[in-house]
């Protein structure tokens, strides 16, 4: 490395800015930063042009996070921020600090291993095909029913309409999500 | 088999349900290996042209950047399958004959560092004439695509043309005739995963993992591109996110052969995932799009069909994927119904537009949707209600039918059935008012309802099965059996069960890896339940038997008084001398036993030496809603009516109609690739904000009834057949039908957007 990496290790270690984020209940800590290529030994975690849906994905190995259009309109790379669904192809990490993010692979207990009842009824009733656009489709579905535990057909479809299905199992999927608050409902009283 | 089924009709879980909710599941773009780059391709901007010059010495000192390929880095051999006839297109060519066709690609540390390479390869292109229609690149004096076709007809290794009887007779006779034309546009699959492959180099050998419904094609076609011995290679497929006929070999080739190639060059994995773009443009579309030029005769009395000719005129892009896209057009309107003669000839015309192909149907929906217009004009002609018609003149059982255009008999199925279950639970006979009577209306609101039938190949070629009783009494099942979101490893799964008489759970399908499964044929053409699945079933009777045989040994009895089930094999008299199936298979030790099974399709009538073809049926009644105003349709209600053999998984079967009727009403009114014919003729709606698909607010009340009975699959083991392409075929056609009785004017212009109601409706 010699006289010139040991500058360049300084220059990092100065202007080295941390990112933290909660992903699936653990809080992770990030180096950003852009003077430094993304493939040098020293790069960083993150870069200013990264998304969320690259971070999760390629950095930190939750490749249950799906890209299918990579342009904010399919829903397939819906995660919850903070409770709500957001999509991780159109977001940036740079702008996540302190963010509570759960991805599909944090929705079951991590306990138990226990499957949440979304992800459960969608296993019962077969609202999965070729599963790309599930675990987005799963994430939205949750969001939909924690802001509103018993939805009718048409508001799970229009709760839903954003995130797309090219098999087109839209039918049972329906039928899941409507399985799934009648879960949740039976669940929350006792 | 015959008899009581278990396991069959019961709707276990899919065995990739857990995996997929919980987002393990692994697709090709979730394969990260040490070391990877990324790979992107630069594309023509040109419909036609050739390249004069390219410098890619700027690009490959870009830092990040680790190798560039252009067509001097690769053998001149096209990527082509047994059926190509004719130039498939080169991995990375030399002339372009569509924009958007790739011409170099860039393998960097990361996909920013690729793209910015592809911006400073440098090259100049000699542009040459180019034709966007099949109508105009027929005529004398197009522009010539290749030299050895000066008349820009794409051959096929299948008949484009056929026919039977005398058509000019049969005119003749016939007392009403009319004379159509239609046009279809394109539809493209737009899978949720794009096509995707990653390459990794051990020594000379190469791991290929593709998103891909055709490891073998995969394979085939590497090997030939590259020279390689097919014990070099071996080709993975992973779960695929989806395929509707756009993943079939040739565009995973062209990924693995330059990811393949860069990774040699350099020494690491490489990975090519298309962005979204890619995946609209460069693997190939449906058929169009076309001219469907009918005319057909029916005699007054009894509206007896006497004859049919057509004349198609369809794009078959720059390149010739399998040459079969006209031959599948043509087939389905002269097989559907009792013409006395028929006569159909296929122009597949070269033309500088993305390649058609294989899409969910394989031509038949686009064919559908002309013809099954067509005979709702003959029976309105007539006088007809268009169900009767369709009652009285579809085909029946041993009828007179093609497929590919070969000629055979129909193998099984009932239209009669089909159509007067369905009508009875639309309610037809209330909602049908007669021929220009709309059925109700609203201010600008119209009510319109209409009726089509669906017929599509369902199994073809050859599948060898291997089944492997475990040492444990587990089961395996060796097959390719790609899993494109169709259920195939689950319906796999449980038919062994159900031959071996354990539970399914027991049972597992190995993965897709050409280096380890019996080779076969794509999960294409309806084939996936009848002949691959058909094939595990009996590898799984032949390892029955031996079993059964050793059982028998054994216990001192003969086979015949023998009973296999839930894993063990007794004595029908005596059910406590038994043994259990662990101890049956290793009997010689600790290697387990081996079952081998082996479907060819199609079978043939012995008497008459014809092919006995098996295809799905369907009818299909549609709903709809026009706003005279704005133009805007409404489809309220779809009975779709399928028949099947034996059902494996209700659920699963009746996931596969439902699923198709989204993928029809895409196709009957919303998608279509938009092109920039007055320029390079781009496709221009490439990203999923601009080429819309259905969505959750499409779907109303459609209901999906499955008839099953093994009569209707008289051919294949177990008495299966597929049903997931046939329902997509009379969707658009029976939507189109229930439009012209909405509003009183018949769209022949495929889609059917509001702008096209609007203009029928002279409003604008």
């Amino acid at each position: 490395m010699g006289h010139k990496g040991r500058e360049k290790r300084d220059v990092v270690q100065n202007q080295r800015k941390l990112l933290h984020l909660k992903v699936n209940g653990k809080g992770i800590t990030l180096t950003f930063g852009e003077d430094i290529e993304p493939w040098d030994s020293m790069g960083y975690d993150v870069y200013p042009w990264d998304t969320l849906a690259f971070t999760l994905r390629e950095k930190l190995g939750l490749t249950g996070t799906k890209v299918a259009c990579d342009n904010g309109a399919c829903g397939s790379c819906t995660v919850l921020m903070d409770q709500r669904p957001v999509l991780s192809c159109s977001m940036l990490t740079a702008d996540c600090e302190g963010k509570e993010i759960l991805t599909i692979e944090g929705l079951a207990d991590p306990q138990s291993g226990k499957l949440d009842p979304v992800q459960e009824a969608f296993v019962r009733h077969h609202g999965i095909q070729c599963g790309f656009c599930t675990p987005g489709m799963i994430l939205s579905a949750k969001a939909l029913l924690m802001e509103n535990p018993n939805p009718s057909e048409e508001e799970v479809k229009e709760g839903l309409a954003g995130n797309l299905c090219r098999c087109g199992n839209y039918d049972l999927m329906i039928v899941s999500v409507m399985e799934a608050a009648k879960m949740m409902r039976d669940k929350a009283e006792g | 088999m015959k008899g009581l089924h278990k396991i069959l009709g019961t709707n276990a879980p899919r065995v990739d349900g857990l995996l997929k909710a919980t987002g393990k599941a692994t697709f090709v773009e979730d394969i990260h290996l040490p070391g990877m780059l990324e790979c992107k391709l630069l594309k023509s901007p040109y419909a036609r042209a050739r390249i004069v010059r390219m410098d890619t010495t700027r690009a490959l000192s870009l830092p990040g950047v680790r190798g560039v390929l252009s067509y001097r880095d690769l053998p001149r051999i096209p990527v082509s399958t047994p059926n190509s006839p004719h130039h498939t297109y080169r991995v990375l060519p030399e002339e372009v004959f569509f924009a958007g066709e790739q011409v170099a690609a860039v393998a960097a540390e990361t996909r920013e560092a690729a793209l910015d390479a592809l911006e400073l390869i440098e090259v100049q292109y000699e542009i040459l004439p180019s034709v966007f229609d099949p109508l105009e690149s027929r005529k004398p004096g197009a522009p010539v695509m290749y030299p050895d076709l000066p008349n820009n007809l794409s051959p096929s290794n299948f008949p484009i043309e056929t026919s039977r009887g005398d058509v000019e007779k049969g005119f003749k006779e016939a007392d009403v005739i009319l004379e159509r034309r239609y046009t279809v546009g394109v539809q493209a699959h737009n899978t949720m995963e794009t096509h995707g492959t990653v390459c990794r180099w051990e020594g000379d050998k190469l791991t290929i993992w593709t998103s891909t419904k055709g490891i073998w094609a995969v394979l085939d076609i590497v090997c030939t591109i590259m020279g390689l011995p097919e014990t070099s290679v071996e080709v993975n497929a992973p779960y695929v996110g989806g395929d509707f006929g756009c993943k079939a070999g040739q565009t995973e080739a062209m990924q693995a052969v330059i990811c393949a190639t860069l990774s040699k060059k350099i020494g690491r994995p490489v990975r090519l995932q298309f962005t979204r773009e890619e995946g609209l443009t460069l693997p190939y579309h449906s058929v169009g799009p076309l001219y469907y030029d009918i005319k057909a005769g029916l005699m007054t009395k009894g509206a007896r069909p006497k004859a049919v000719e057509i004349v198609l005129h369809a794009n078959q892009g720059g390149h010739n994927v399998a040459g079969l896209e006209a031959t599948y057009v043509g087939s389905g309107a002269v097989s559907v119904y009792q013409y006395e003669n028929c006569r159909f000839q296929g122009f597949p015309m070269y033309c500088n537009l993305t390649m058609s192909g294989s899409r969910r149907g394989y031509g038949d929906p686009e064919g559908f949707w002309c013809s099954e217009q067509f005979v709702d004009e003959l029976a309105e002609a007539a006088g007809w209600d268009p169900v009767e018609w369709r009652i009285r003149w579809a085909v029946r059982q041993g009828d007179p039918t093609a497929t590919r255009l070969i000629w055979g008999e129909l193998a099984g199925g009932d239209y009669a059935l089909l159509l007067r279950t369905g009508a009875e639970a639309f309610g037809w006979k209330k909602k049908w008012h007669g021929w220009g009577i709309p059925p109700g209306q609203n201010g600008p609101i119209k009510r319109g309802v209409g009726v089509a039938l669906s017929q599509h190949i369902t199994g073809s070629n050859s599948e060898l099965g291997m089944v492997r009783v475990n040492v444990d009494g587990s089961v395996d099942v060796f097959s390719h059996a790609e899993e494109v979101g169709q259920g195939i490893r689950t319906a796999m799964a449980m038919c062994v069960a159900e031959v071996l008489a354990v539970r399914p759970e027991v049972v597992r399908v190995t993965k897709a890896s050409t280096s380890f499964v019996p080779r076969g044929y794509g999960v294409y053409a309806s084939r996936g339940t009848p002949v691959i699945i058909g094939a595990a079933a009996k590898a799984a009777e032949d390892a029955k038997r031996q079993l059964m045989e050793r059982a028998a040994k054994i216990l001192h009895a003969s086979v015949e008084d023998l009973i296999m089930e839930n894993g063990r094999i007794f004595i029908r008299s005596q059910p406590d001398k038994e043994i259990s199936l662990k101890r049956a298979a290793t009997a010689f030790g600790r290697v387990g036993l081996y079952g081998m099974g082996y479907v060819e399709a199609p079978q043939y009538n012995p008497a008459t030496k014809r092919p006995l073809w098996e295809k799905s049926n369907g009818a299909l009644f549609a709903e709809v809603e026009v706003d005279t105003e704005t133009g805007d349709v409404r489809v309220k209600k779809i009975v779709s009516v399928a028949d099947a053999g034996v059902l494996i998984h209700p659920e699963l079967a009746k996931a596969q109609v439902n699923c198709s009727i989204m993928w029809g009403l895409g196709f009957a009114l919303y998608e279509d690739a938009v092109y920039d014919f007055q320029h390079q003729g781009r496709m221009m709606n490439v990203q999923m904000v601009d080429y819309k698909i259905p969505t959750f607010l499409d779907k109303e009340n459609f209901v999906t009834i499955i008839v099953s009975d093994p009569a209707h699959a008289p051919t294949y083991p177990l008495n299966m057949k597929g049903l997931g392409e046939a329902a997509m075929v009379p969707v658009a056609p029976a939507i189109a039908n229930a439009i012209y009785n909405a509003i009183g004017v018949r769209i022949r212009n495929h889609p059917v957007t509001p702008g096209r109601i609007l203009q029928a409706l002279g409003k604008i």
